[in-house]
């Protein structure tokens, strides 16, 4: 079962996770208004109270530590509310909902990352583990 | 990215602080005349010896041990002060017996920092009645050779509490940044392991601390001058092993805190600084030195350590920055003249006051303090 999943990138300069924060949701809600249906999944097109529901969901971003060379913490953002909104929408056509639901949210991650950088010239770099 | 230290990078950062602090504690014998006058090329040989200890740890066999590795650098030290020196024979002689004699007393760099931070957690007992609540927090040495800067530090949470991370980088580790480790432990103390525990009524269950933009104003700015000015004060205790040292760490503190200070580093940074100063110096127009600053200790540290939405906390700095500091300084008014009002005082700490009602615990009686901040009779 992979119900969350967070990604680890590089503090970016110039920019404070609340405004990235409302900057990843705005192209969300755009994002999840664009789709017809849920990449990669099998499932139907999505209805319009299926993607209400989805595009009320927040990503959450939030540093992780704290340090004044930003090079030694982290900027964590966190896909589990989007993920946990998808598993009832895949529910019925997949077998293992939880999985098929975090592929789903990385793919969705990859489209609002590169609309990211396309909008807002943000670009955001996966952190070293 | 930074690492665990090995053994080989403990030996090394040890030899270098037994070096830093020979050094410190023989200059004014070795390197100033009774005449007056200073010989700061020869202090700086010994100085560029000691740089030398990154190459010389490169050349031992990496199984060497601690203790024979601190002896053969004292041995490698005394062999190129005494060939690069004026008066080399006698400085080398000097400082290759105070390096032992300074070796026998001084563990580790680990064990150092370990009993700087303990010092430091001990001392802040007294600004907290609810010992518990206080977050665990332990302390990593790191080493990170890509490293911009000679030191840094990182706080980050941990299931029991937070974990301090010292990060040095080896080849570019000086005097300087020896005698500034304290400050950086301070710094992560103060500013980041007791910040936000106490949890705020209106804040959802969950939302724990994780940690803070670097530039952020209120723990990097505000709380960093606060925890500078507990550490210079401080430091006499704090240093009473080494009495010799400690007008070193206190010289290279300030140093420290200037530069982090500095608006071209970040202005949102230097703002949190100069709001946190405007009003210790405002309080201290209205009170004694030591009230003034006992209350300005309890208001930064009390909310420091409460969980309110981090808004709030920025939102007050920025406050308090445009309500104590003029945009422009009129002729000869200056932030030490600086007068104001009991009602411009209190629309100051009005947000104050509405943060500390959205919390059920109190680590200090902040409304008693308020009180105490708005009538001076007290």
């Amino acid at each position: 079962m992979q119900g969350s999943e967070s990604i680890s990138v590089v503090v970016p300069n110039h920019i404070s996770d609340r405004e990235l924060q409302r900057k990843i949701n705005e192209i969300w809600y755009q994002l999840v208004s664009d789709l017809t249906s849920l990449p990669s999944s099998g499932a139907p097109e999505l209805t319009s109270s299926q993607k209400t529901a989805l595009a009320k969901e927040n990503i959450v971003v939030r540093y992780e530590g704290a340090g004044v060379d930003p090079a030694t913490i982290a900027l964590i953002i966190s896909l589990t509310p989007v993920i946990k909104a998808v598993v009832p929408l895949v529910e019925p056509f997949a077998k293992d909902a939880s999985d098929v639901a975090h592929k789903i949210a990385l793919d969705l991650w990859d489209i609002l990352r590169q609309r990211l950088w396309q909008k807002e010239h943000i670009n955001l770099v996966q952190r070293e583990s | 990215m930074h690492l665990p230290l090995t053994p080989r990078d403990d030996a090394l950062l040890t030899a270098k602080a037994i070096a830093f602090r020979t050094l410190s504690s023989l200059e004014t014998t070795l390197f100033v005349n009774a005449e007056g006058s200073e010989d700061q090329a020869g202090r700086d040989t010994v100085l560029s010896a000691i740089r030398g200890l990154n190459s010389f740890k490169q050349l031992c066999e990496p199984a060497l041990s601690t203790p024979t590795f601190l002896s053969s650098a004292r041995d490698h030290l005394a062999t190129t002060i005494a060939s690069a020196c004026d008066n080399g024979r006698i400085v080398s002689a000097e400082f290759a017996e105070s390096f032992v004699s300074e070796a026998e007393k001084y563990i580790s760099i680990v064990a150092d920092m370990q009993r700087w931070l303990h010092s430091i957690g001990a001392f802040a007992t007294d600004y907290f009645s609810v010992q518990s609540s206080v977050p665990n927090f332990t302390l990593q040495l790191r080493i990170d050779p890509d490293l911009q800067v000679p030191i840094s530090g990182a706080t980050v949470p941990t299931a029991n509490g937070r974990e301090i991370y010292l990060i040095i980088n080896p080849s570019s580790f000086s005097i300087a940044d020896y005698f500034s480790l304290p400050c950086v432990l301070s710094h992560e103390f103060w500013c980041h392991v007791v910040s936000s525990f106490v949890e705020g009524r209106r804040v959802p269950p969950g939302n724990e601390w994780t940690g803070c933009r670097p530039n952020d104003s209120w723990e990097e700015g505000w709380m960093d001058f606060v925890q500078g000015e507990l550490l210079v004060a401080e430091l006499p205790t704090f240093a009473a092993q080494a009495p010799a040292m400690h007008s070193h760490f206190l010289r290279h503190s300030r140093e420290f805190l200037s530069k982090r200070h500095n608006p071209g580093r970040s202005i949102l940074l230097s703002n949190g600084v100069a709001a946190a100063d405007a009003m210790l110096r405002v309080l201290r127009q209205y009170y004694y030195k030591t009230r003034s600053d006992e209350l300005f200790l309890q208001l930064s540290i009390g909310l420091n350590a409460l969980r309110c939405s981090e808004p709030c906390k920025l939102a007050f700095v920025h406050f308090v920055r445009n309500a104590l500091i003029p945009k422009k300084l009129a002729g000869a008014q200056s932030l030490a003249n600086l007068t104001m009002s009991r009602h411009d005082f209190h629309e100051i700490i009005k947000p104050f006051i509405a943060y500390q009602h959205q919390s059920e615990s109190y680590l200090v009686d902040t409304e008693g303090l308020i009180m105490a901040i708005l009538d001076p009779k007290n």
